[in-house]
């Protein structure tokens, strides 16, 4: 019995050894190893609500007084709720001084008051921020909406074509791209015609990346349908799109999120670089 | 002196066992979670199972930088000595990619066995058609052999005007560094 335990130990003793080995390794390689996982969070986190957590109170060695709490209650009063001030009615945008990389000042004035303001990026007028400065437009934003004034340039004649035409089955005009004044509006039912169908864009216009440095800094448009949307919204060949919504073209992916996104936004404004100089073209969703 | 040598491959081939036995699996998936994010892919929201030789990941949702990319159903990869299969099924892109790409590849399986060291082949299916192809290791290519459903040559016209088109199937190489 004694021989037979003792073959048995030594028949057992080089696996043990082996599995001692491996479980050694292998917990020094758990060491190493990350201890989370990663998991995708959308949105904003930062409007978790706060509280204050007393260590001795979750073990319960303190009794929470009531009396304390009934302290601390105090009457709600209705207060008056101040008037919401309306910008779009209120003000008009009288001058833009534009530095370009969406840097300047702008002139606002009060209708009521004929009262005039000089606000610069960032700068707060009632609650609205001015978040934005253009060469023809200004963006300020209130609880994630943005306003977007265009100066007044009363009997300036902007380059853009209006393309009305009769739809045949309908008999109806239809109304794809509308220049008024500064603004060029664009219909979000002819838009969502090419959104939705891929092959119309790359039949009227043809791009390919721009790298610099070995990373994309823009698209350069190798082809425009002149009978096409784009060539009507103002691009033309060997146009490079640096910008869209101020986001820069690095990659396909902002590209993507924009096309994404589309339902969303209500203007458009493209940085292109055309003969070596910046311009912009910005529209409306309408 | 053929005893010893048994031996010793025996004992290697436990070593190895016990080895696939107490890895950290979990601790390698967060190490590939990690390493992916890099790239900006994140997976979340999935269930991940390891056996001893397969590993999957179930009902994943795929985030490309902030982006909801694609569901995915089911990832099996399998390691075996002599052989290693990756298998995706049921990899869904959102509705949002639908005008760009075709939207589903039912199955993707990509085999790697020792015998043919050099190269992995490709075989997948989809609302796109059916794709053969290999990866070819030594010259660092990708070779796919696509015969194209009535779909993609009706709504995904663009892409297939990337691809040469002969004998009835359409031909995609990539080289990769």
């Amino acid at each position: 019995m004694n021989i037979n335990s003792n073959k048995i130990l030594e028949f057992l003793y080089p696996f043990i050894i082996i599995s001692s080995i491996s479980y050694l390794l292998c917990t020094i390689l758990f060491i190493y190893l990350p201890k989370t996982k990663i998991e995708y969070i959308s949105g904003d986190i930062s409007s978790i609500d706060f509280t204050k957590y007393n260590f001795m109170d979750a073990f319960g060695l303190i009794k929470v007084k009531e009396k304390e709490i009934i302290k601390k209650v105090e009457p709600i009063v209705s207060k008056p709720s101040k008037p919401r001030y309306r910008i779009l009615d209120k003000i008009t945008l009288q001058a833009i001084f534009s530095k370009g990389n969406d840097d300047g000042i702008i002139v606002i004035e009060e209708k009521s008051t004929s009262k005039t303001h000089m606000l610069k990026k960032g700068d707060g007028f009632k609650e609205f921020i001015l978040t934005r400065i253009e060469n023809i437009y200004a963006i300020f934003s209130k609880d994630g909406k943005d306003y977007k004034f265009h100066i007044d340039r009363e009997g300036e004649e902007l380059e853009y074509e209006i393309i009305n035409k009769v739809n045949k089955r309908t008999s109806e005009w239809e109304e794809k791209v509308k220049v008024t004044g500064s603004s060029v509006k664009v219909t979000r039912k002819y838009l969502n015609s090419y959104v939705k169908n891929i092959d119309k864009v790359w039949k009227n216009i043809a791009i390919r990346e721009v790298m610099t440095d070995g990373k994309i800094s823009g698209f350069k448009v190798t082809k425009v349908n002149s009978k096409s949307v784009f060539a009507v919204l103002g691009l033309k060949k060997n146009d490079i799109i640096k910008k869209v919504n101020n986001k820069s073209l690095t990659n396909y992916n902002e590209a993507f999120k924009i096309y994404n996104n589309i339902d969303k936004i209500n203007y458009f404004n493209i940085l292109i670089i055309r003969d070596n100089k910046e311009m912009e073209l910005s529209y409306d969703i309408d | 002196m053929i005893k010893v040598i048994f031996k010793i491959i025996f004992y290697f081939l436990f070593f190895i066992f016990t080895i696939f036995l107490f890895l950290p699996k979990d601790n390698l998936y967060f190490l590939l979670e990690k390493k992916i994010s890099k790239y900006n892919v994140i997976l979340s929201n999935e269930t991940v199972d390891f056996r001893m030789f397969n590993f999957y990941i179930k009902d994943a949702d795929i985030y490309y930088d902030g982006l909801k990319f694609a569901k995915m159903k089911q990832l099996k990869l399998g390691m075996y000595l002599y052989k290693n299969t990756f298998q995706i099924r049921d990899f869904i892109l959102y509705d949002a990619f639908k005008n760009l790409l075709p939207t589903k590849i039912k199955k993707l399986t990509i085999n790697y066995n020792l015998l043919t060291y050099q190269k992995a082949f490709i075989k997948s299916s989809g609302n796109f058609g059916t794709i053969d192809g290999e990866i070819d290791l030594k010259k660092r290519s990708i070779i796919m052999n696509l015969k194209a459903s009535n779909l993609m040559k009706e709504e995904y016209k663009t892409i297939l005007n990337y691809m040469n088109f002969e004998k009835g199937v359409y031909k995609y190489e990539y080289k990769f560094k």
